[in-house]
């Protein structure tokens, strides 16, 4: 897993004429929208760089065809929960040792004196909890895999004219903390930052992230200031704040893809716009499992597991 | 000839052997079968109940006192569970056995990417199929690894609870399925196994009573932990903030220890 990526200078070099950077947020393998938003924003790959801020795939319906479009276009890409999560398994499938729970006729469990396998993890339901993540990760390609293994948790885009310094994630940055030391997990899955503790967490109910990220950097010297573009947060929508641009507006579940689009002109000067396309309502697809995106975040109540509770501290 | 009248006592010994070692399971091995350096059996059996199947030594609940018969000093016993957790490692990598670190250890990891300083004990997971493959082929094997802190290598007990195959937390006195024991200094890090849970699609359970969805362990990461390869469930800060509470991902003081940011270190505060 990439950390921190520093973006190539060269990509905004206006060598050859203005310069367009293109932010798209999550896709979820929505190939066809993706062609017809891009298509409307006339879309040139000689003068336009694309940037997807993470989540290109799972849910939709063409995740495979959203990959191969991206590495032909060579458009830059963060990881998001879902490339985390698919290429852990893609990972794991392919170092795996002794027991290979979707293989059941290569070992399912060794036979021998042990005792009875009480607890066999062999069933395709819910094996390891990530069945749907296997699925998509045993179907990439070589290519696809190493294009979504090398997407940076934190992309630093540079000095961007007339916006400043920009970074691409996909769910957001806690202020003050070094790129380099943020928390991963949090970084592709935060909503909300505790003010106490400067936590990032996935509950939607404490402060939003961006909210202390705007107020942080509008408090600094106007040169160290960055703008975060994010996409993630499909409840919220377009929230275009000034340091920090959401742009997923939930394409996969009906409802729209977004470009957000820098045009820089000239070396101090850029202009933004957004564009949209309307997308068809994915969620009835067949064959797709309910996701660990799909659960509802909660601190783990009592009554969730019918036990004793597990605040218990051990060490 | 001689033995014509007799013919039988073979078969009896063998039948005898057989009971012997039936009713010794009732307890973990017992300390003139394993014993290394120590005379005499510390180990709290005597106190314990019938049915439990680990004796904890009589001075401490992180020792076992089949191999040790004092407390260990502050410094050895940071050493010896840095060996112990890097034995651990490298052992279960090379026999292929799927585990990971959790609880007090994941915190650690989470911390420094060591144990802190004030733990007495390391925990760890395995899947049910991993623990199967270890208790069929691996129960009473003794390892020798070679670490840091004992580069003439140390031996190291792997010993499973038979009782792991009741995976019902009702069996509250056999919570541990299997340990992974030093024989010269008595740490020991517990292993549990992780059930899924029966009519509860993507819960996870351990005997000792905790529950995980699965989504939050599996899949799991790769990291470094004690300078070794290891694995850490998916979702481990949020892991963390549920057992331990929020603060404890950034309060910097605890157990009369202050976690040095620059160094990167838990020190131990003077006391004045």
């Amino acid at each position: 897993m990439i950390q921190l990526q520093t973006w190539d200078t060269s990509l905004l070099s206006l060598e050859h004429g203005a310069k367009r950077l293109i932010f798209i947020g999550d896709i979820h393998g929505c190939h066809d929208e993706l062609v017809t938003l891009l298509a409307e924003a006339r879309y040139n790959n000689r003068t336009d760089q694309l940037v997807f801020t993470g989540n290109l795939v799972s849910k939709g319906p063409a995740s495979p065809a959203v990959v191969d479009f991206a590495i032909q276009e060579h458009a830059s890409c963060v990881r998001g929960n879902h490339e985390d999560r698919m290429m852990l398994a893609y990972r794991d499938l392919n170092n795996r040792l002794v027991a290979d729970e979707d293989r059941n006729e290569l070992t399912s469990a060794p036979p021998g004196p042990g005792g009875p396998l009480v607890n066999s993890l062999n069933d395709e339901s819910f094996p390891h909890g990530d069945y749907i993540d296997r699925k998509f990760a045993k179907a990439l390609t070589t290519e696809q895999a190493s294009y979504l293994a090398a997407c940076p948790v934190v992309l630093d885009i540079g000095h961007v004219p007339g916006i400043g310094h920009t970074l691409a994630v996909h769910a957001g940055l806690v202020p003050g903390v070094d790129l380099e030391n943020q928390d991963p997990m949090g970084i592709m899955n935060m909503e909300s930052v505790d003010l106490r503790t400067h936590v990032p967490s996935r509950d939607p109910k404490g402060t939003p992230w961006f909210k202390l990220w705007n107020a942080y950097q509008s408090v600094r010297p106007k040169r160290e200031r960055s703008t975060v573009v994010y996409g993630h947060d499909a409840k919220r929508g377009l929230q275009l704040n000034q340091y920090s641009k959401g742009l997923d507006t939930g394409c996969v579940e009906g409802g729209k893809l977004t470009a957000w689009m820098l045009t820089i002109e000239t070396g101090q000067k850029s202009s933004q716009e957004t564009f949209s396309v309307k997308c068809k309502d994915y969620r009835g697809l067949k064959g797709k499992g309910k996701g660990w995106d799909d659960l509802p975040y909660s601190p783990f109540k009592e009554d969730e597991h019918g036990g004793k509770g597990t605040g218990k501290i051990r060490s | 000839m001689v033995f014509r009248g007799t013919w039988w006592l073979p078969l009896a010994l063998v039948a005898l052997t057989c009971a012997l070692q039936c009713a010794l399971v009732l307890g973990d091995a017992d300390f003139e079968s394993v014993r290394v350096l120590m005379t005499k059996d510390s180990s709290g059996k005597a106190g314990d109940p019938k049915e439990k199947y680990w004796h904890e030594s009589t001075f401490h609940p992180h020792l076992d006192g089949r191999f040790i018969d004092h407390d260990l000093k502050y410094e050895d016993q940071q050493t010896n569970l840095t060996s112990l957790m890097q034995s651990y490692l490298s052992t279960m990598a090379d026999l292929g056995a799927e585990t990971w670190i959790i609880h007090g250890t994941l915190m650690g990891w989470w911390w420094n990417r060591k144990i802190m300083p004030w733990d007495s004990d390391v925990d760890v997971h395995v899947s049910a199929d991993t623990m199967h493959f270890l208790a069929s082929y691996y129960n009473m094997t003794i390892h020798t690894c070679r670490t840091e802190h004992a580069p003439r290598g140390k031996n190291y007990m792997l010993e499973v609870n038979p009782k792991w195959v009741n995976n019902s937390p009702e069996d509250s006195l056999n919570t541990i399925d299997a340990r992974w024991i030093d024989m010269l200094s008595g740490v020991f890090i517990d292993i549990t196994a992780v059930h899924r849970t029966p009519k509860r699609p993507g819960m996870m359970f351990c005997k000792d009573d905790h529950h995980y969805r699965e989504a939050d362990l599996f899949p799991l990461r790769d990291s470094v932990f004690e300078d070794r390869p290891v694995k850490i469930p998916y979702n481990y800060a949020e892991l963390l903030q549920q057992e331990y509470g929020r603060v404890s991902l950034t309060r910097t003081r605890f157990a009369g220890h202050t976690f040095n940011s620059t160094s990167q270190t838990w020190t131990r505060n003077s006391k004045s």
